[in-house]
């Protein structure tokens, strides 16, 4: 079963290595969360992945290096939610979600049917349907962020690349966006997630990659990867842990040397 | 500083030489090429700007002029009592093609564009050439009265200049310095056609003795170590509501460097359209400074 | 009414068409004589009296296609360049292209050159037009940001202001200094159908460049990043918005002389009927921008000022006053 995949990866600026030979696999349906402390290179990380930077080693999607993709094919492929997405026009929320339709759209066509049932059925999915004609710079943190990720879903990719997407969101709608992000591995897209609340990415991811210095310091479940070994190395604290049978929960509490 | 000035100067050398080329080329060729008008029969003549209406008010017999451009009444024109009552226009293409008229009298209202437009459209214009001295301009006057069919009126006007001409370089020279300014402290450096006005008149001035060349700020400083006699500065209104420019408030730094100083007021259709009225303008100058009681009145004034 | 225009942009595409074609009919009855709209029609095929007939086929009708040519540029460009810059303060003279025309009409009134020939101030503007071209074409190819580009336009601009301000510093006799003032500010009077060949092709050359930049314009509301992995070529777009403009307004301003406020005020305008979306500000910017600029060209007929009134005093008098009253408006509701 091929997926995405990346083998010894690496990314250096300015003389410097930012990302040395990272390797791992996301498959479709599968929700891979990437962890790390500050400066970990997650961000940079999924920038490799879809092109905004150079990177040695190889990209593969569906055994096609993705490199070698015309631009349009890749974006209909690995779609993206950029940190802290920025709407630089006030337009309405549908219009902003039609936006991730124009990787199937060449410069000239109108969209058609497909393109409007592909809107509707992202915006309904992240429940901003309701205000679809609202204004985006009228909206409320959460309510932004859902029509972004509703935008990014409306590309329908079989990739799906989120940086922190649940960053500065209130508790309900953080529980939201993951939520929204597990239904959409449900039905096969492979999501690749940056996260800092690692209760979050317990909970929601089948795999973790955990990042430290450029390197990857472990890949597995959650359960393998958030040892108190790798969280003390990679955080520099202490980690609560505990379960209330369904679900494991870890909270930093004090930092290493305290 | 002193590069600067000599670039200038040289600048200005190679200008006023490059202009004389010009001037002498165009007085060949460009005349020419505004198609041959044929004036013996047709009778309407158009000046569409300031100094092509002093022109046709000069030299055309009033019924021959078909118009002249809006400029040409009121005080500032030379001959503005003449254009009364004529019909004026505003010089635009449209209104010519209405008029089709027999010769448009232009300086340099539509630019080169109008002068190709009006040859594609079989109306021929005629532009008078650029010139630098007083016999230059008898030279040009001349000519244009020639195109206009006006000869006669053009000898009669050129030999009374010359006349006059004579007068004046026959009367005494002063050493009495005169310094042309503008309200925004601007004079009239040598090779200025308002600096040889001066000259005409009779007297020198302070370009000249500091080494102006050209359209030039007055250094204050140079005003301030050798001040010059009397001042000569042009006023643009009607002879009855007299309003010095140069004077006041905010020139307040140049009136008490110049103290007292006489000034001329020479009304601004004297000092226009290149020293077409050299003539008329330096003996003003004259009369006002014997009127001032600068200078004793001649023999010949 | 409003509600209407606002539904969809082709009902505002076809409303400002219509619109367009009146202002050009407007613009070819007035003038020295007015012309009834019979008149200004049968004139335009010939079929009038030999005076009115050259007056509209030979002054009025070129003037008429050049004034909705400029206007269309320069209301286009101005709508693509707030797309590509994300900025809703951007025009086209941003990208130094009008400045550097500006420099070489100057030059060729300094020179003595413009009383010689009709020609000699546009092709030295179009010189001054290519050199600024030259060096965005290898900014811009270079992989450059935006913001280098747009400094370079204005390094671009700055240094052609300062070479503009210094030949009319050392302008030989006022009459020239005259000159070159009322060249910059603009006019369309007396341009045939020579200057229509002359920038005509250049025009449409940079219009051609820039035709379906819409949807990476679009793509770029959500920032670069997110528009690069939509699959946008950032680079290429780059190229074709600041190139086709630097192309399409250097040629324009060669002709007509520097005209603002129209690439400025006019997509703001057609935001206030469609809203923000870039795309679809383009279409509707050019035609209202070729409407705007023949009405001013209409006012500039006017009995005051003995028809001396320039396009470009006309454009800023009525443009400065709409600006303000525009952003008084949407005051608040950019970001």
């Amino acid at each position: 079963m091929s997926g995405l995949k990346l083998e010894h990866v690496t990314v250096s600026l300015g003389g410097t290595d930012i990302l040395q030979d990272v390797s791992f696999e996301v498959l479709p349906g599968e929700m891979v969360g990437l962890i790390g402390p500050n400066g970990a290179g997650k961000s940079t990380t999924l920038r490799a992945i879809l092109g905004l930077i150079d990177a040695d080693g190889d990209i593969i999607m569906n055994d096609k290096p993705v490199a070698e993709m015309k631009a349009k094919d890749r974006a209909r492929r690995l779609a993206y939610v950029p940190q802290g997405a920025p709407v630089h026009w006030p337009l309405t929320a549908e219009r902003t979600v039609a936006l991730g339709r124009i990787p199937h759209l060449n410069p000239w066509q109108e969209m058609a049917e497909a393109d409007y049932v592909a809107i509707e059925r992202a915006m309904r999915q992240t429940d901003s349907w309701n205000f679809k004609d609202r204004l985006v710079t009228t909206l409320s943190g959460g309510e932004r962020a859902r029509v972004l990720l509703a935008r990014t879903i409306a590309v329908g990719a079989s990739y799906l690349l989120a940086d922190e997407p649940t960053a500065s969101l209130d508790p309900e709608h953080q529980l939201q966006v993951m939520d929204v992000l597990r239904a959409e591995a449900g039905r096969g897209v492979g999501i690749v997630v940056v996260m800092h609340d690692l209760s979050l990415a317990m909970r929601s991811c089948d795999k973790l990659v955990l990042l430290y210095g450029g390197h990857i310091l472990a890949v597995g479940t959650p359960k393998a990867v958030l040892t108190d070994a790798h969280v003390a190395t990679a955080f520099n604290v202490k980690m609560a842990k505990w379960s209330d049978g369904t679900s494991d929960y870890m909270v930093p509490y004090a930092m290493l040397g305290d | 500083m002193r590069f600067l000035s000599y670039h200038k100067r040289l600048n200005f050398r190679v200008k006023k030489w490059g202009q004389v080329l010009l001037a002498s080329c165009l007085s060949l060729g460009f005349p020419l090429l505004a198609a041959e008008p044929n004036l013996t029969e047709k009778q309407s003549l158009v000046s569409i700007d300031f100094c092509a209406d002093q022109y046709l008010l000069a030299l055309a017999e009033r019924s021959r002029i078909q118009a002249v451009s809006f400029e040409a009444v009121g005080p500032r024109s030379f001959y503005g009592l003449r254009a009364e009552g004529l019909p004026t226009v505003n010089g635009s293409v449209e209104e010519l093609i209405q008029m089709q008229p027999s010769l448009v009298l232009r300086t340099w209202r539509g630019g080169a564009r109008a002068v190709k437009i009006l040859e594609q459209l079989s109306i021929p214009t005629y532009t008078p050439t650029f010139f630098m001295s007083v016999e230059q301009g008898f030279n040009v006057v001349t000519e244009t009265a020639k195109i206009l069919n006006e000869e006669a009126a053009g000898k009669a006007l050129i030999s009374g200049y010359k006349t006059r001409l004579s007068a004046l370089n026959a009367a005494t020279k002063y050493t009495l310095k005169a310094v042309y300014m503008t309200p925004s402290g601007f004079t009239a450096g040598t090779g200025t056609y308002v600096n040889d006005i001066i000259h005409l008149a009779g007297f020198e001035t302070m370009a000249d003795e500091i080494g102006l060349m050209g359209w030039a700020p007055l250094p204050l400083e140079k005003v301030a170590l050798t001040p010059p006699d009397f001042v000569i500065a042009t006023f643009f209104g009607d002879p009855d509501v007299h309003v010095s420019h140069w004077s006041g408030g905010r020139h307040g730094v140049y009136k008490k460097l110049m103290g007292d100083l006489p000034v001329i007021d020479v009304p601004s259709s004297y000092l226009s359209c290149s020293g077409l009225f050299a003539v008329d303008a330096a003996e003003y100058i004259r009369a006002e400074a014997v009127r001032l009681g600068l200078i004793k009145r001649d023999a010949g004034d | 009414m409003i509600k209407i225009l606002q539904k969809n942009s082709w009902v505002l595409n076809s409303f400002l068409l219509v619109g367009l074609l009146i202002a050009a009919v407007l613009s070819g009855m007035f003038g020295h004589v007015t012309l009834s709209v019979s008149e200004f029609m049968t004139a335009s095929v010939g079929a009038n009296s030999e005076g009115y007939n050259l007056i509209v086929q030979e002054l009025r009708m070129p003037r008429i296609l050049l004034g909705m040519m400029a206007g269309a540029t320069l209301g286009y460009t101005g709508a693509a360049l707030q797309g590509l810059l994300r900025n809703p303060l951007a025009d086209p003279g941003v990208v130094g292209v009008s400045a550097s025309a500006g420099l070489g009409a100057v030059t060729a009134i300094y020179l003595g050159v413009a009383a010689q020939s009709a020609f000699a101030v546009p092709l030295f503007a179009m010189v001054g037009a290519l050199i600024a071209t030259l060096v965005l074409m290898v900014l811009a190819a270079r992989d450059s940001s935006v913001l280098t580009l747009i400094l370079a336009g204005m390094g671009i601009s700055s240094l052609a202001t300062a070479g503009v301000s210094l030949m009319m510093n050392f302008a030989p006799n006022p009459m020239s200094l005259q000159d070159m003032v009322m060249w910059m500010l603009g006019s369309l009077e007396n341009r045939t159908y020579e200057d229509l060949m002359l920038a005509g092709p250049l025009i449409i050359l940079g219009w051609l460049m820039m035709i379906g930049v819409g949807q990476g314009l679009n793509a770029l509301s959500l920032g670069s990043d997110a528009a690069h992995t939509l699959g946008i070529d950032l680079k290429r777009l780059r190229w074709r918005v600041v190139v086709g403009t630097a192309v399409s307004v250097g040629a324009t301003v060669s002709v007509c002389g520097s005209i603002g406020f129209v690439g400025l005020v006019v997509p703001h305008f057609v935001r206030a009927f469609i809203g923000s979306e870039p795309r679809r500000l383009l279409l509707p910017s050019a035609l209202m921008g070729g409407m705007l600029l023949t009405l001013a060209d209409i006012l500039t007929r006017l009995p005051i000022g003995h028809g001396q009134l320039r396009l470009g005093v006309v454009m800023a008098v009525v443009g400065a006053p709409m600006f303000i009253y525009i952003i008084f408006k949407t005051r608040g509701s950019m970001r």
